[in-house]
């Protein structure tokens, strides 16, 4: 921001000017080769003062010390929380606990399942009884249908056995044909509105 | 075995020539292994039109009934072989009336009379 006001050339009119602008890129950028004013130039670095410097330097490392001291008192803080949660003696207490309520659970639950089984086992039992009654009674049923259809087919073949001495065979089919030439046979009929069945007669040939 | 009838058409013959037919025809359904029941005869009448057989034309026939019992293979050489005998005008056999399940009579139905009035074609 500022180098794009400091190029327009225009200061911002709440600052005043006591401080110099900060070495900020200005003009040129990073690849231009410097100035012809500036060849020979040696840059040396700001002169030291040994004792301001030691005492500095020793009042850092304090700092620096006490800062260390503090943090790593921290970390093993943290640490120690950490542990404890995991592995220390709360922790193992509720573990017990824990495997204790799991133990009991799955022996409620092996007692339930069991009684479950004796109760599924007496179904089972009354189920199959019933089935087997069931089976009894559709045997006896389909048995006693069989011997009713047996009775019906022994009817049914001594009734064929009976009209079976009325068949035309070859000795008596002459007499037949001349029986049946002899009686002519007449399926005509009406009925009156009384319900009368009239045949007809015939009269003459 | 099936039980069928024989609906016999004979030519208006006299009675010596009729009964040799139809002894030949009981024969040769016996010949090919069927059991006669009965026959009957429903007499000598006018045909109710004319018809023709073996280059003949006859107004006058003799009807009769065979029942009897065939296998089912032998009907076809029954048929055939009665459609070349010159005295039979029409043989038919049919599956026996009597075997055939007798059905309740369901009475008359009653018909929306508009259905059948209309026709059902959309119209524009």
């Amino acid at each position: 921001m500022l180098r794009t006001l400091g190029g327009l050339g225009a200061l911002p009119p709440c600052r005043a000017p006591a401080l110099l602008l900060l070495p900020a890129r200005g003009r040129k950028t990073r690849h231009d080769p410097p100035a012809k004013s500036k060849v020979g130039l040696v840059k040396t670095p700001p002169a030291v003062d040994p004792a301001e410097f030691f005492v500095l330097a020793e009042r850092y490392r304090q700092y620096r010390q006490t800062v260390r001291a503090l943090r790593l008192e921290f970390v093993s803080e943290v640490r120690k929380k950490v542990h404890e949660a995991r592995a220390g003696v709360l922790a193992e207490r509720r573990a017990q606990e824990d495997a204790a309520e799991h133990r009991e659970l799955m022996a409620w639950n092996q007692a339930e399942n069991r009684r479950l089984q004796e109760l599924r086992l007496a179904r089972l039992r009354l189920e199959a009884q019933e089935q087997e009654q069931r089976q009894a009674e559709e045997r006896v049923r389909r048995a006693r249908e069989e011997q009713a259809r047996m009775q019906l087919k022994e009817q049914e073949v001594l009734r064929l056995q009976e009209e079976a001495k009325n068949f035309i065979t070859r000795e008596n089919l002459e007499a037949r044909v001349e029986e049946a030439l002899d009686n002519p046979k007449d399926y005509n009929w009406a009925i009156t509105k009384e319900g009368l069945v009239v045949k007809p007669q015939h009269r003459g040939s | 075995m099936p039980r069928y009838e024989l609906a016999l058409i004979l030519k208006a013959m006299q009675r010596p020539e009729t009964a040799a037919a139809l002894k030949r025809t009981i024969e040769a359904l016996m010949d090919r292994g069927a059991i006669v029941r009965n026959l009957e005869n429903l007499g000598q009448r006018a045909l109710p039109y004319k018809m023709s057989a073996h280059s003949q034309q006859h107004r006058k026939a003799g009807y009769f009934l065979v029942d009897f019992y065939a296998p089912t293979t032998t009907i076809k050489s029954i048929m055939e072989h009665l459609s070349r005998d010159v005295d039979v005008i029409r043989p038919n056999v049919v599956k026996h009336p009597l075997t055939q399940e007798v059905k309740e009579c369901g009475g008359i139905v009653p018909i929306p009379v508009e259905e059948k009035l209309y026709s059902a074609k959309k119209r524009k």
